[in-house]
């Protein structure tokens, strides 16, 4: 074959791979090599390559691997021989195109090259004690991070592609000696069961793989430190990485995990089991006092103390609104400057908590609006409400403080009653992957209790909970006791 | 399907039209209420109804009225036939779910209470833990005096049943545990009597009302509750005062009592036994003696013993006389002697049991002197 | 392992009869006691807890021998056919007929001490619809919920008793040893009633494959929760009313948990939240009860499955709920069923094993519904 043949060949190469790609902006084409016969295809806006100039001259066109590169690698670092439609594939997910003369396929060169956020405590998940690092928005960081953790030959990574347009990686991790060999399984069937255009984020892998998707209840756990991660890694549970998502996705899940943080373990056991049990009392304050408060005042004002009920009876005698409303108004209201807050900038987000906390608050019992004790009790709600550890949660148990509350405004205590069974039929008839969401405590396991409400002392924590069925039940090493196990 | 269903369900939920909602600020409150016998046989319930703005402290500082409560009658051929009379009378629903006390006049009382106070036990929102009080004024009158400390008068009477220091003379006796009593034939009921001092603006505990079924018996008085009191244990912080010739006169406050009763039965006739153990703390003595002595000291303690022996004597054949059992002997008797117990015969044989009353009292401190 | 598996734990069983016990018990159980023993009343629930043993005996024998079937199928592989589901039917009826009538006593209850404007009927159908909602769950889901709530239930009743305490009258539990029963009249054999609803397990022992070994010890347990709860509500109610003036009371335990009063604290009348707490533990019987009932109704008929079942109860419950909704009527009948109840609940099965036994029938390897 004459040079100018091997020449047009590589051309006809790179023309397929362009019109394959659709002729994008960004994309370059860069000669490369001795007589600059090699050619090097890439997105411009994925790998800046410029930044890299001093290390092109390094790149082993001849035979390069990980070894021999200093460009920050994968383990799928280089693939060679591969088709137009393949490589373009590569191509879009960020890879290095290499056109070598004399070969009829392409070589594929793995470069981190796109922007990272560096790691840092997440807003949502903010801990007095503890590690003040989150994931990121890049997969093999966060992958990373949880192999710094856990430095076990057993912990597996596999990783699989879920969107048709996105093709966006997603890892799922586990320890192989000690999850249950079916729940991994199962995690990865539901994945790949998983047809959908686009995958943006976590949420949607949350959703999509969730045991019943129509549920108030979170079903898969979402957190953004990685510490969180590792422990349930460590417990037998599966975290799910998505590329582009700094929110990870822990499964199985019970009611249980839904007001435990990290800080309870990184405390003592005394100051680890008050915390619980504040926030435990936070998340029941949240959801029973505005439909508590409805039931006593308008249905059974005998079980208030006299002097309350005169207190209240004589505040809220000239409020114009009969006390349902003005109980859901302000409910609503404080909802609406809930999420007001969060999209505002900073500074002027705080300001106007406080001008809507108080200002408006004073304002409206002065002008008789509204009573202060609807007030006070509004403002508890709001305040137990931020008790709660997980984001999703929190916002389910809001939306269960509406259902409470109709139903307390329909029947008084008995609807308390019987929507709070409601909520806890509808609880116990949910699994999570195969675990019922009520465990421990229902069915009862007494030795995944000593981590329910009190967090017992390490030198008590033997086990690993049952409630996930581990494989290996013992957590060992650390104290003689468990050395001696 | 199912879903459609489950909403059409929810719906019936949400239609139910909350038949029971009425809030606290459009209910009248009744703290308070008093029965009276009224003229023809009839029933005059009277109530104590707060205005709950003029409980209130103004911000701007307004002048509050003098009078924060109303006050509405009603007559009628029972009690609770004078309700639809009462709630004609004010602008909102009666509401009897914060009843505090119940004034009972002393004439209503001797003609029988099964009648006037079953509506007390029927009516599901009247607390079953409100007191009840005898006076010997109409009641609707003392539901409308002023007091000078308080601005509802019914506050200051539940607080006599709160305070330990009125243990000794204050036996609190429930819508509850009234309506037990009246209706067993092992146990009468009992009332406190309450008066109001005019001069001095002021409640005062006199004595106790005892009942012989659901009637009005007697009334004790305040010695002689006091002496109950010890035999049945429930006195926590009893004053004791007697005279002596040695020591002038004795006082003991912190007196408590820890009685035995026994019932004996010997083929026609019932004997009680009373033990009382009693022990106070020695808190004066009129002629300034110190130095007790262990002789001195258990002179007092004889002394003592003989007085509150024969107060307590006195106290029980009192009651005797009244035919009034508040003590629960009956309940006694029966226990001990089931096969025995008659309550056809009972009444007949208390009134005519011998008594026997048996007192050890021990003074447990001399105070800060010696 | 991610599939629902249809079977209950030991713990899960334990739940269950015990809070459907309570939840059936604690409305009459006192008025019963002390019209058939008097002051000593008490005394009724640990004779009833001995005399329920033999049927429980049967229960447990027929599980045994049929594993995979419950007592209305068993009740047609020991009589055959016809005869098994006629037995099955009016067994099935006689279930139907006393939880109409126990939900329609919860009613009034509610209507009387709660919502007394509310109209009856739109009571009954809330009540129905939870029950409902709860009985097409599956036992898997009434067994969590009764075991989430068994625990709560049980501390919250011990501590509101325990205030009352103090009222008690020692003189009105004595004599302690005095037996008289008084079969001749209206109480007699209506002091087992307390432990009825311990014969529903019969509809559900398919479901208990794989705790076999541990059923007497769960069974034993559940005996010793409920004697120790029906016990110190019988002592303090009798305690504190005497046991003549408990027959003038509709609802003792409920009156009894009135007179609780916390002074100086939010609570002031903490019995009206022992009533919110006993309601739940109702509410959840009813809704085991009407699954059991369904499903035995769907064997018996060999029609559809429970969950169709309970949707066609529903209207004829509710139907009869709002027209036997007089409060003396509700309480003869009630009786009528404590008095004479154990003949069915307890019988049936104690036929059956005798039958079976005699006959040396046993079960066949086939699935349960």
């Amino acid at each position: 074959m004459n040079v100018r043949s091997k020449k047009s060949n590589e051309l006809n190469i790179i023309q397929s791979v362009i019109q394959e790609a659709g002729n994008p902006a960004d994309l370059r084409i860069l000669p490369f090599g001795r007589e600059l016969s090699v050619y090097l295809i890439y997105l411009n806006s994925l790998i800046p390559l410029e930044k890299y100039q001093d290390l092109i001259g390094h790149l082993p066109l001849d035979r390069p691997d990980r070894e021999q590169s200093r460009l920050p690698m994968r383990h799928e670092t280089f693939q060679a021989d591969l088709g137009i439609t393949e490589a373009v594939a590569k191509l879009l997910a960020g890879h290095l195109l290499i056109v070598k003369p004399g070969t009829s396929g392409i070589a594929a060169l793995d470069v981190q090259g796109w922007l990272k956020r560096q790691p840092e405590e997440p807003q949502t998940e903010r801990l007095i004690r503890g590690p003040r690092e989150g994931f990121v928005e890049s997969l093999d960081d966060n992958i990373g991070m949880i192999r710094r953790w856990i430095q076990d030959p057993n912990l597996k990574v596999e990783e699989i592609v879920l969107g048709r347009r996105t093709k966006t990686r997603v890892a799922v991790l586990y320890l192989d000696d000690v999850a249950q060999p079916r729940l991994a399984t199962e995690v990865l069937r539901r994945l790949k069961a998983i047809h959908i255009d686009g995958v943006l984020e976590s949420g949607y892998i949350e959703q999509l793989i969730s045991d019943r998707r129509t549920s108030i209840f979170p079903l898969t756990q979402a957190t953004e430190r990685s510490d969180k991660a590792a422990s349930a890694i460590l417990e037998g549970r599966v975290v799910i990485l998505v590329d582009k998502s700094p929110s990870s996705v822990i499964v199985p899940v019970t009611i249980n995990e839904m007001y435990q943080t990290p800080e309870d373990y990184y405390f003592n056991f005394w100051i680890g089991s008050f915390l619980r049990l504040i926030r435990l009392l936070g998340n029941n304050l949240a959801v029973v006092l505005p439909g508590l408060y409805v039931a006593l005042v308008a249905y059974h004002p005998e079980l208030l103390p006299t002097q309350l009920a005169l207190s209240i009876a004589g505040t809220s005698s000239r409020v114009p609104l009969p006390l349902i409303a003005e109980v859901l108004l302000l409910e609503i209201m404080v909802e609406v400057f809930r999420e007001a807050g969060l999209r505002l900038p900073g500074a002027v987000g705080q300001t106007l908590g406080v001008v809507a906390g108080i200002v408006l608050g004073l304002s409206a019992v002065q002008a008789g609006l509204i009573s202060p004790s609807t007030l006070a009790v509004v403002s508890i709600t709001a305040i137990a409400s931020f008790t709660g550890p997980n984001y999703s949660v929190d916002i389910s148990w809001r939306l269960l403080k509406f259902i409470m509350l109709i139903a307390a405004a329909i029947l008084g205590l008995y609807g308390i009653v019987l929507s709070g069974i409601a909520i806890l039929v509808h609880a116990a008839d949910l699994n999570s992957f195969g675990v019922s969401y009520l465990a421990p405590w229902a069915p009862l396991q007494w030795r995944t209790l000593k981590d329910g409400p009190f967090r017992a002392p390490f030198w008590a924590r033997l086990y690993r909970p049952e409630t996930w069925r581990p494989q290996d039940e013992l957590r060992s090493g650390g104290t003689k006791k468990e050395d001696e196990h | 399907m199912v879903h459609k269903l489950w909403l059409f369900l929810a719906l019936i939920f949400c239609l139910s039209g909350c038949w029971d909602q009425e809030e606290v600020s459009k209910r009248a409150l009744v703290l308070a209420m008093g029965l009276d016998q009224a003229a023809e046989g009839k029933i005059k319930v009277s109530l104590q109804i707060p205005i709950v703005e003029e409980l209130l402290i103004v911000p701007s500082g307004a002048a509050v009225s003098a009078k924060p409560f109303a006050l509405v009658s009603a007559e009628g051929s029972s009690a609770f036939a004078t309700v639809p009379g009462l709630n004609a009378k004010t602008q909102t629903s009666l509401f009897f779910g914060q009843i505090q006390t119940v004034f009972i006049n002393t004439e209503l009382a001797r003609k029988g209470l099964t009648g006037p106070t079953d509506f007390l036990r029927r009516h599901p929102t009247v607390p079953p833990q409100a007191f009840l009080l005898l006076t010997e004024r109409p009641a609707h009158e003392m539901l409308e005096v002023r007091l000078i400390s308080k601005r509802i008068p019914s506050y200051s009477t539940v607080t006599f049943f709160h305070s330990n220091n009125k243990k000794d003379q204050v036996f609190p006796q429930r819508i509850w545990e009234f309506n037990r009593n009246i209706r067993s034939q092992t146990q009468d009921a009992f009332i406190p009597l309450i008066e109001y001092d005019t001069k001095e603006e002021t409640f005062i505990i006199k004595g106790l009302g005892v009942f012989d079924g659901d009637r009005l018996a007697g009334i004790l008085s305040g010695e002689e509750t006091r002496m109950v009191g010890l035999l049945t244990g429930k006195t926590r912080n009893a004053y004791l005062s007697i005279p002596t010739e040695r020591f002038g006169r004795i006082t003991f406050r912190k007196v408590t009592a820890a009685p035995r009763t026994k019932i004996e039965h010997n083929g026609h006739q019932l004997l009680f036994r009373f033990h009382v153990n009693a022990q106070g703390f020695l808190v004066e003595s009129t002629r300034g003696i110190t130095r007790f002595t262990p002789e001195d000291l258990e002179w007092i303690q004889t002394k003592t013993a003989l007085y509150l022996n024969r107060e307590i004597k006195k106290a029980v054949q009192r009651l005797q006389a009244l035919n009034s059992d508040i003590l629960a002997l009956g309940e006694k008797y029966r226990a001990h002697y089931p096969r025995k117990w008659d309550p056809a015969n009972w009444k007949l044989l208390y009134s005519e049991a011998k008594i026997e009353v048996s007192v050890k009292f021990t003074v447990t401190r001399n105070g800060t002197m010696l | 392992m991610n599939q629902e598996k249809t079977a209950i734990g030991p713990w899960l069983f334990w739940s269950l009869i015990t809070i459907i016990c309570f939840g059936f018990g604690y409305i009459n159980t006192n008025t019963y006691n002390v019209e058939t023993m008097g002051a000593n009343g008490y005394w009724a629930i640990p004779l009833a807890a001995v005399c329920t043993v033999p049927g429980l005996i049967a229960v447990y024998f027929l599980m045994k021998r049929f594993p995979n079937h419950n007592v209305i199928q068993q009740g047609t592989l020991i009589m055959g056919n016809f005869f098994g589901r006629t037995a099955g039917i009016i067994y099935l009826l006689f279930l139907l007929v006393y939880f109409i009538v126990f939900t329609t006593d919860v009613d009034i209850l509610v209507h009387s001490y709660l919502l007394d404007s509310t109209p009856f009927y739109i009571l009954c159908a809330i009540d129905l619809i939870i029950t409902v909602y709860l009985s097409t769950r599956g036992i898997e889901t009434i067994s969590r919920i009764a075991s989430f709530v068994i625990l709560p239930l049980v501390t919250i009743v011990f501590l509101l008793f325990s205030f009352i305490i103090p009222e008690i009258r020692i003189d009105r539990l004595m004599p302690i040893f005095d037996f008289r029963f008084n079969f001749k009249s209206v109480g007699g054999p209506s002091i087992l009633h307390i432990f009825y609803p311990m014969g529903l397990w019969a509809l559900i022992t398919p479901y208990c494959h794989g705790i076999h070994q541990k059923i007497p010890r769960m069974t034993l347990l559940a005996f010793l929760v409920l004697i120790c709860l029906f016990l110190v509500d019988s002592i303090v109610t009798i305690g504190i009313y005497g046991h003549t003036y408990i027959s003038q009371l509709p609802y003792p335990s409920i009156e009894t948990f009135r007179t609780v009063e916390i002074s100086y604290i939010f609570i002031e009348q903490a019995g009206l939240f022992g009533v919110i707490v006993l309601l739940a533990s109702t509410i959840i019987s009813s809704g085991f009860s009407l699954y059991a009932i369904s499903l035995g109704m769907s064997q018996v008929l060999g029609l559809w499955d429970y969950k169709r079942f309970v949707w066609i109860l529903t209207p004829l419950i509710f139907i009869t709920n709002i027209h036997l909704a007089h409060p003396g009527f509700i309480k003869s009948l009630s009786h009528l069923f404590a008095k004479h109840g154990w003949m069915v609940i307890w019988g049936y099965p104690i036929l059956l094993s005798i039958l079976a036994f005699i006959f040396k029938k046993k079960g066949k390897t086939t699935h349960g519904s």
